[in-house]
């Protein structure tokens, strides 16, 4: 009997203190924490005194070597990093971090990096949960900025403007389009690592073969409209074998990305107020609404269901069920590789009268540092984002995705540039467009995004409903939802 | 000889070795009792604490009343999640019963051979990852090349969009639970074991035919088995996620935007902890209500005499 009694006592007691171990395990590190933010302010102090110290290294990126600069903060330490990447930008993302251990490892600073996909926990909850449990990691970077931009607002980000300037990166020179996503309330919170532009991608084969000259591609609405009639075979059977355009496929399926360009402001930050019935977002959806009716949706839709993304074999681009989209640069990458014989040219997308003329929005991945981030921490990421920002670090990213650097000047270092790339120019006068910006940042941005794709599924479905109407009451809604927070 | 036993189990009661005992035993459960406590109970309490409240994880709730509530029945979306599962409870259910039941009888025909390999292919869906199948259905129900559309080619009919038609991409998910129902196949069948031959031996003895068997025997006598797969079932199609979230995200026009789905959006994406709350304990009652409906329709502790 007492041998019965001595094992159940010891096995609770072992049970119960294994069970509270998670819990002992977060007030420990708040315990240390606290500890940390002294040692950490101390230091800081000591570093804004000594001032911080930037020299040049060679360190390998990949197989190549590359020419990095190094900042000593006077500190050391490690820092845990979700990077949103998969596949190649996985692989590349690795080599970046190898790269920054290398640099830093004289001065004892390492990165920590997990892959985290879907946004780097951003889309599927899991960078929420862990905020909110305190175990988030002391970086980011995702590809979601506009759920980004939602969590600023909810106060999920550290402001970054002590930080960057402790360790000297400075961010004015950045595109002002960018800065839309960048600056919350006056204060700096997120970082693009790159950006990216949107143009119309057309198959000139198929232009020529439809009497139709490649040189000169359509510049506004209505001359899309003509190259997209005249590309669309239909069948005798009445189905369709190849349509000239589909605006909701690719970029055409974000939610604001082609409003923009139609000059549609869905959010105005000035007023606080969202603004879906203008008459640029009314044009926007006739313009939607007049496919839908000219093409069954299912039909157009039985295209792109299945695994069609954009990178796999299928995209209806590359099979020639369509001849012309609008989507982003890295698009020439997924053509490289699924589709290497698919001829292809850009412009910038036409848009109507009144409408962004051969500007773009920019989609983006940004670096931010959660909330409660250790100061010392904060600072061995903003490390890492200001190592990031480089171009010789940047460099295999430009010149395979033909995604583009934050500030023009720097388009002079890319080998594309130096190269003379006729199509990476044309990505440089786009993004130098004053007209470019990433609509629709507020408080309630994933919610908006969504509920607009909602709605806009809905009048392609049932193309003779009032899209007015339908604008006006998501509008109050939304206008209701972001009031209240 | 009745009292002897009575005195003995009253000193036992009362004795110092009961109590000793009763300690050991709450020793032994007590992790298990503090987990459930820390991990289960206080979790329930607080999401119906939240669902009264204006709560977004990352800043403090702040109590609203019912005002979640008020606002989840006027929210469009939401009403088209309600309707597009309570289109999958009443069409979807039935129908992977009776598929699952149809596919039971004949397993369990004697005058079917080589029953357990046909068992063993029935149960075989149920063991691919949910992820691998919900990417395989993506595929097989492409409009342009997928499977069944190019099967019902050869019989002269043009398949619908499935996945891309509003109106087509709910029975596609129906298809796909029909597919997964090796498991209730394997619970019918244990049922249809525990008839006793002896009830169809009478029964062919006065003329029955297999449908008459199948109605007055075979049906009755599942009931209570029938019960436990319509109940789980039931209660997987209020959870349903896995399989929208890979395939559509919700769409076409909503029409695969689904209870859970909702909920996890609500929560995850839009930062609503206390609507999704509210929604949750909507779902708990909702459920709750449709299994009482189906233990009353199916007479659940009725005997079959």
């Amino acid at each position: 009997m007492k041998k019965v009694k001595i094992l159940a006592a010891m096995m609770a007691t072992i049970l119960i203190a294994s069970s509270l171990t998670g819990c002992k395990n977060s007030s420990g590190t708040t315990e240390s924490q606290k500890g940390t933010d002294e040692t950490a302010t101390t230091q800081s102090n000591a570093v804004s005194i000594s001032g911080d110290k930037t020299t040049t290294k060679t360190v390998k990126m990949g197989d190549k070597d590359v020419e990095v600069e190094v900042t000593d903060i006077g500190k050391s330490g490690t820092f845990t990093y979700w990077s949103a990447y998969t596949g190649d930008s996985a692989v590349w993302e690795q080599k970046r971090v190898d790269a920054f251990n290398e640099a830093y490892a004289e001065l004892g600073i390492q990165c920590e990096l997990q892959f985290v996909p879907d946004g780097a926990g951003i889309n599927n909850g899991k960078l929420l949960s862990s905020i909110a449990g305190g175990t988030a990691p002391d970086l980011i970077v995702s590809d979601n900025p506009t759920s980004c931009y939602q969590y600023v607002a909810e106060g999920s980000f550290m402001a970054l403007d002590a930080v960057l300037d402790e360790i000297g990166l400075d961010v004015s020179s950045f595109y002002e389009g960018c800065k839309d996503v960048m600056y919350y309330d006056g204060s700096c919170y997120l970082i693009p690592q790159d950006t990216n532009v949107i143009m119309l991608y057309y198959n000139p084969e198929i232009a020529k073969e439809c009497g139709l000259d490649p040189e000169n591609p359509p510049k506004t609405i209505e001359e899309l409209d003509e190259w997209s009639d005249a590309m669309t075979v239909q069948s005798d059977d009445g189905s369709y074998s190849r349509l000239g355009i589909v605006p909701w496929l690719d970029s055409g399926n974000e939610a604001f990305i082609v409003p923009y360009l139609f000059g549609a402001d869905p959010y105005d930050k000035e007023t606080g107020m969202i603004n879906l019935t203008s008459g640029e977002m009314l044009n926007y959806m006739e313009w939607i609404q007049s496919y839908a009716r000219k093409y069954d949706p299912e039909k157009i839709n039985a295209f792109t269901s299945g695994l069609g993304q954009m990178f796999s074999p299928d995209h209806p681009f590359m099979t020639g069920k369509v001849g012309m989209t609008i989507t982003g640069n890295w698009f020439s990458e997924a053509l490289r590789e699924y589709a290497p014989d698919v001829p292809y040219e850009v412009c910038a997308v036409p848009v109507p009268e009144g409408g962004r003329a051969n500007s773009t929005t920019f989609g983006t991945n940004v670096f931010a540092i959660p909330s409660g981030t250790d100061a010392g921490k904060a600072e061995f990421a903003a490390l890492f984002i200001k190592f990031a920002e480089q171009g010789s670090i940047n460099e295999d990213n430009f010149a395979q995705w033909r995604s583009i650097p934050v500030i023009d000047a720097a388009f002079d270092d890319v080998s594309l540039t130096k190269e003379g790339d006729e199509m990476y120019a044309l990505e440089r006068q786009i993004a130098n467009s004053p007209e470019n910006g990433i609509p629709a940042l507020c408080s309630v941005s994933a919610e908006l995004s969504n509920q607009f794709v909602a709605l806009r599924q809905n009048l392609i479905y049932n193309p003779d409903s009032d899209a007015k109407a339908q604008l006006q009451t998501l509008q109050n809604q939304m206008q209701a939802t972001m009031d209240a927070k | 000889m009745k009292n002897s036993i009575s005195k003995e189990f009253y000193e036992y009661k009362h004795s110092r070795m009961r109590r000793a005992e009763a300690k050991h035993g709450l020793l032994f459960i007590l992790p298990w009792i503090i987990g459930f406590l820390g991990f289960t109970l206080y979790p329930i309490l607080s999401s119906l604490y939240y669902s009264f409240c204006d709560y977004s994880v990352i800043k403090m709730p702040v109590f609203t009343g019912l005002k979640n509530y008020i606002n989840l029945f006027r929210d469009s979306t939401f009403l088209t999640a309600c309707k597009n599962t309570a289109y999958m409870i009443i069409l979807g259910v039935p129908l992977t019963t009776f598929f699952a039941i149809a596919i039971s009888v004949i397993l369990n025909s004697k005058r079917l051979k080589h029953t357990s390999w046909f068992r063993v292919i029935f149960f075989i869906p149920t063991l691919v990852p949910t992820v691998v199948a919900c990417l395989l259905w993506i595929w097989v129900m492409q409009p342009e090349t997928g499977v069944v559309n190019t099967l019902l080619g050869y019989i002269g009919i043009k398949g619908p969009g499935w996945l891309a038609s509003p109106a087509w991409a709910k029975p596609a998910f129906i298809l796909m639970m029909i597919w997964t129902c090796g498991n209730a196949i394997i619970i019918y069948l244990a049922g249809l074991q525990d008839i006793p031959e002896s009830l169809y031996e009478a029964a062919e003895i006065d003329g029955a035919s297999f449908l008459r068997e199948t109605i007055s025997i075979t049906l009755p006598l599942l009931r209570p088995t029938i019960l436990y797969n319509m109940v789980t079932l039931v209660i997987g199609v209020f959870q349903w996620f896995a399989e929208p979230y890979i395939m559509t995200q919700g769409g076409p026009n909503n029409s695969t935007m689904f209870y859970s789905l909702y909920l996890y959006q609500n929560a995850f994406t839009y930062f609503k902890m206390g609507y999704a709350s509210a929604q949750a304990w909507i779902m708990l009652i909702v459920a709750f209500i449709v299994i009482l409906i189906l233990f009353k329709f199916l007479k659940f502790g009725e005997s079959n005499n």
